[in-house]
């Protein structure tokens, strides 16, 4: 306690010191070490949130392709079952038209009408005339 | 100061230089300490990192792979087979067996009976229920089970329930075009027809590809080899028209029933490049149930079989004369109605009732189908010319049509035929040698498209679904006689229609050749049987522009009148008139219609 209040009443009247810069004093090869930490930091920092991105991307990526792998699969799944089914009906519809009861006949020549095709006609003289002539140097071509 | 360690607070260690000597030793020991932890641990891990990289990297890796992936045997279906117009002839689908072991369920055979009875429209409740409590494990609940509802039931999540996966191969069409499709086995092999012969177009390898699947069973990219979202979705297109055979198998299976006959077949042949355009035998099978068929059932007569074409040989042989150049078409011969070759006596057919004819002309001949006639055509080219003759036809060959097990037809061999005079007799009206239905239908094509021997053929190539071709398969054409010669023997054979034997296959309007044949058996112990015989009829249209051929064969009909004209011509006929109407062929009289455009005149 005395200490400290003798030193209370007595205060030093040091002048502070200025320090000298550390900086200039350190060693020119701890500064590019320190130098290099810094910019090894940076480079470890914009890695990190590259690789993140990067896989977060992948990842979004895969997630898409898997999904649209698994439509594409429907997809063909679907083709084969309606291709099946559609030859299944047409199948089973050319059985009951060859059956009698139906009432279905086969198509004959005495069935079928052949039209002969129209004589080609020769084109017509265009009536419309095409403008031929220089446009005058003072008629505008719009406004 | 002095000393610099890495990773201390430069200040700190300036600040350090001030202090007292007592309190310097304290950070320096706490800092090495932490230094030293960091370091050793920065070591350790680096060390550990190493080990499971480097020392165990593999063997980590392959238990990985085992653990993710599983060889999924992906499903590439063979490649579907399809007509002309694109009807599906031949497509793969699968499967799926569904079991059930009601020991493993988790929910009560009710509540189970309710949930696949919902997916499996097949089953009833009842059927269902009644399944389930009959055993414990191991319940084949159905084997028709499709992918969509397999997925439904894959999606329910229950325990006992199990899916086996299986190909299966479905011919839409069923028996109509059989005999050239053919079947695939259990293992997926081609064993009859296309599926056969055209293996390597149509089977692809199934990909056994190590991939990785998600918790829900999907995908996952990282491993997915090239190729797998790209398998080709090429189909094998056929020359042949589904429509077109329907009717040719309808006429041939009415034609057969009335005549109770062994077998028959129809062959649509397009003489422009050989492709077929229907080929249908009787009896046939349904390939989505061949096991259920005799093995004789399964091939394909009109190829593998080999007949006595008679009279339908005829204009073939008078096409070979005129080649030779030993008769004129106007020409006459003299028709005696019998005739004695090596003391055996030949007679025409109609000897009996008609006795000779004396001088006809050539159409004639065709006409009356006379067998004199035909050994007098036949005498002029000489046993030696006219062997050779037939050589240049390839008889003796395969016509390297794209089904298999196809028999090149058979000639008595040159020594015999030039040795004894009846062979070449018997060879002029179609006795003696042996052909394939198909053959016949070849050499016809000669003669309707200008005198060229082409390959007759059923597969038109690969296709792609925009209709753009891949692969074709290549083809050849051997002239064998002149166009001229091709067109009068073609003319001819247009009075056999008008006039003679071929009358029943007229169609008005159409201008048609055609030839019957009614032809003897040979016996298995040689000579001929008596009551056997096979029938035919063969017709080329249009006349004026010729094209098509239409041969029908009917082996062994019952009864009285059974001649190719009364048997076989019927079936011709209805097949041309559906032919028509399929191709579209204008009717031979009437106008042309003009191709030639008039030259534009073009207003300025």
């Amino acid at each position: 306690m005395s200490v400290s209040r003798h030193s209370l009443q007595k205060p030093k009247q040091e002048k502070v010191k200025k320090l000298p810069a550390w900086k200039s004093k350190l060693p020119t090869g701890l500064r590019a070490l320190l130098f290099l930490k810094r910019s090894v930091s940076v480079f470890l920092f914009l890695s990190i949130a590259a690789t993140v991105i990067v896989y977060s991307r992948k990842e979004y990526v895969e997630g898409e392709w898997s999904k649209s792998y698994g439509e594409l699969e429907a997809l063909l799944r679907d083709e084969r079952e309606l291709i099946a089914t559609n030859e299944a009906l047409k199948n089973q519809l050319a059985d009951l038209a060859e059956k009698p009861e139906t009432g279905l006949v086969p198509i004959t020549p005495k069935t079928t009408i052949f039209l002969d095709p129209a004589q080609e006609r020769p084109l017509k003289e265009s009536q419309t005339k095409t403008f031929r002539g220089t446009l005058g140097e003072k008629t505008p071509l719009g406004y | 100061m002095k000393r610099l360690l890495w990773g201390i607070d430069p200040y700190r260690m300036m600040r350090k230089g001030r202090r007292s000597k007592k309190t310097e030793s304290i950070p320096v020991l706490r800092l090495f300490l932490v230094w030293a932890v960091l370091v050793t641990g920065a070591i350790a891990l680096g060390w550990k990192l190493y080990q499971l990289q480097i020392i165990q990297g593999s063997d980590l890796k392959r238990k990985a792979r085992q653990q993710q992936k599983s060889s999924v045997s992906l499903y590439v279906p063979r490649r579907p087979i399809i007509d002309g117009e694109g009807n599906f002839l031949a497509m793969d689908r699968l499967l799926f067996t569904l079991y059930a072991h009601p020991i493993m369920f988790k929910i009560d055979i009710e509540e189970m009976a309710g949930k696949l009875g919902k997916i499996l429209p097949s089953l009833t409740m009842a059927e269902l229920r009644d399944k389930l409590a009959s055993q414990k494990t191991g319940v084949r609940i159905s084997d028709q089970v499709m992918e969509s509802e397999a997925r439904q039931v894959k999606s329910l999540y229950l325990d006992g329930l199990e899916l086996e996966r299986r190909h299966a191969r479905i011919y839409p069409s069923e028996d109509v075009a059989a005999d050239i499709i053919g079947y695939v086995d259990g293992e997926r092999r081609g064993q009859a027809g296309v599926e056969y012969s055209q293996q390597t177009l149509l089977a692809r390898n199934e990909l056994i590809l190590p991939l990785s699947y998600t918790g829900m069973e999907r995908l996952m990219p990282t491993h997915v080899p090239e190729g797998l979202v790209n398998l080709d979705d090429l189909r094998l297109q056929l020359t042949l028209n589904l429509r077109l055979q329907r009717a040719a198998r309808a006429a041939l299976k009415g034609q057969m029933a009335e005549y109770k006959a062994k077998r028959g077949a129809v062959l649509v042949m397009d003489a422009l490049d050989g492709s077929l355009l229907a080929l249908v035998t009787e009896h046939t099978y349904n390939p989505n149930d061949y096991h259920e068929y005799g093995l004789k059932l399964l091939k394909n007569w009109a190829i593998t079989d080999l007949y006595e074409p008679g009279s339908t040989f005829k204009p073939i042989n008078v096409a070979l004369a005129m080649s030779a150049g030993v008769i004129k078409s106007h020409e006459r011969f003299n028709d005696t109605g019998r005739i004695t070759i090596d003391r055996s006596v030949i007679s025409n057919h109609d000897y009996y009732s008609k006795g000779g004819r004396g001088y006809i002309t050539v159409d004639q001949i065709l006409q009356y189908s006379s067998n004199v006639g035909m050994i007098r055509i036949a005498q002029r080219m000489g046993r030696k010319g006219y062997y050779e003759a037939l050589e240049q036809l390839e008889i003796q060959e395969k016509t390297e049509v794209d089904l298999p097990g196809e028999t090149p037809g058979y000639l008595k061999p040159k020594k015999v035929f030039i040795r004894s005079g009846i062979e070449a007799a018997a060879a002029s009206f179609g006795q003696g040698l042996s052909l394939t239905p198909l053959k016949i239908v070849q050499l016809h094509g000669a003669i309707a498209s200008g005198g060229k021997l082409v390959t007759p053929h059923v597969v038109r190539g690969l296709v792609d679904p925009d209709g753009n071709f891949h692969w074709q398969p290549p083809l050849r054409k051997k002239r064998v006689f002149s166009a001229q010669t091709s067109q009068t023997v073609l003319e001819m054979m247009e009075t056999v229609v008008t006039k003679g034997s071929g009358k029943v296959a007229k169609i008005p309007g159409y201008r048609i050749g055609g030839k019957t044949g009614t032809a003897q058996k040979a016996s298995a112990t040689g000579g001929y049987q008596e009551n056997a015989k096979i029938t035919s009829f063969v017709a080329i249209l249009p006349v004026d522009a010729p094209r098509y051929v239409v041969l029908a064969v009917i082996d062994e009909p019952k009864g009285e009148n059974t001649f190719g004209s009364t048997v076989a011509a019927p079936i011709v006929k209805e097949v041309m008139e559906a032919l028509i109407a399929i191709e579209q062929i204008p009717p031979s009289t009437g106008g042309s219609p003009r191709l030639t455009a008039p030259p534009l005149s073009r207003g300025d």
